[in-house]
């Protein structure tokens, strides 16, 4: 017998609102008058009441073993330790997933980009001395910076009277 | 909390009133009044005891915060169905939660947090043949659409009406009609197997 083929004249989209109370009164009488011949409907009937009882009585077997009134006490309790609205509103922002998630996202896409891009540093001295005189009057200094070979000239002239030092740069 | 309170039934317009206006007892009441029903509710869906339990605390949190916003022309108690549907529905499920899901461990089996433990050895045989059905039971609805099983759960546990459950989840009344329709039908499908070995056994 398969209970989930109806035939011509089983209605089970009916018996279905029947079960549910939702058919008017004439549908009622036309449904159990049905129901009372068709074995197969009556089957169907029974199980759908079946599966009624079983979600309840599942349900009701979980509720049994809960602590309501510490389920209670618990609520009320982070009711009344409740901060203000924004002190709420910056809590859950921090709680929520969604923002951060994306927070952490951004946070090592940032600190990846910068490990692996790192700005070629700009020389701020020379890297090398070539060569260098000094003498009473003045010295000469002649340096090579790496980048596109400039090699400076450095003068640094000492007047006799005050001792001061100039210098002048080419390249 | 006094006996009293706890036992005290508000109407639901006491109820929302008390609760705009801020009242500690109303806060009480609301809670003493819904949170079993609420419980099965989430529990019918997610069919996971510990979960229910945080989207309870959630839909009073929400509730408390909410309260202000609450629309009158809905009734109170359709408005806590929402939002416990949609609690339950939306709660990301970690895989740890997925595996628990496909994965009944035989520790979950003897589950020890529920009453009644018993032994095959020391129930009769209509206990055991009680039990073995519940555990079809709970399998056939696991495998049901979670759309199905709201309904389904909404419909049997609740007793809403179609309308009601139509108000609850936002869809037509015919759709709450085709889905109730579709989760029994299925679960007539899955334990057909177990319904006719049984029937065949008891018409013997």
């Amino acid at each position: 017998m398969d209970l989930n083929k109806p035939t011509a004249t089983c209605d089970r989209g009916l018996l279905n609102r029947y079960l549910d109370g939702e058919l008017e009164h004439n549908e009622i009488k036309t449904i159990q008058d049905h129901v009372a011949l068709c074995e197969d409907c009556l089957e169907v009937l029974k199980r759908n009441r079946l599966f009624a009882g079983a979600l309840k009585s599942a349900v009701a077997r979980e509720q049994s073993g809960i602590n309501f009134d510490a389920l209670a006490t618990r609520v009320l309790m982070r009711r009344n330790r409740r901060p203000s609205d924004w002190k709420i509103r910056l809590l859950e922002r921090v709680r929520l997933k969604r923002f951060y998630i994306p927070a952490v996202s951004f946070a090592t896409a940032m600190i990846l980009f910068f490990v692996v891009y790192t700005p070629e540093s700009v020389p701020t001295s020379p890297s090398a001395i070539i060569t260098s005189f000094s003498g009473e009057i003045s010295s000469v200094t002649i340096m090579e910076t790496p980048n596109n070979r400039q090699t400076i000239l450095w003068f640094n002239e000492i007047s006799a009277d005050n001792g001061k030092a100039h210098g002048s740069q080419n390249s | 909390m006094s006996n009293s309170l706890k036992d005290d039934f508000w109407s639901e317009e006491r109820l929302v009133f008390g609760l705009v206006q801020g009242q500690e007892e109303a806060y009480n009441a609301l809670v003493r009044q819904f949170q079993n029903r609420l419980f099965g509710v989430a529990y019918g869906i997610t069919q996971d005891r510990e979960e229910s339990l945080d989207i309870v605390q959630e839909v009073f949190i929400k509730v408390f915060k909410k309260i202000r916003y609450f629309k009158h022309e809905a009734k109170l108690s359709t408005w806590l169905h929402r939002i416990t549907v949609n609690q339950s529905l939306n709660i990301k499920r970690s895989w740890k939660r997925r595996f628990k899901w496909f994965h009944q461990t035989i520790e979950m089996e003897a589950d020890v947090h529920k009453p009644e433990p018993y032994r095959l050895s020391d129930l009769p045989e209509t206990r055991y043949q009680e039990k073995e059905f519940e555990r079809e039971f709970a399998k056939a609805l696991k495998e049901l659409s979670t759309d199905a099983r709201t309904v389904f759960v909404l419909k049997e546990l609740e007793g809403l009406s179609y309308d009601e459950i139509a108000e609850v989840l936002n869809i037509k009344r015919g759709t709450v009609s085709s889905r109730l329709f579709f989760a029994r039908r299925e679960l007539r499908k899955s334990l057909a197997a177990y319904l006719d070995k049984e029937q065949k056994n008891g018409s013997q």
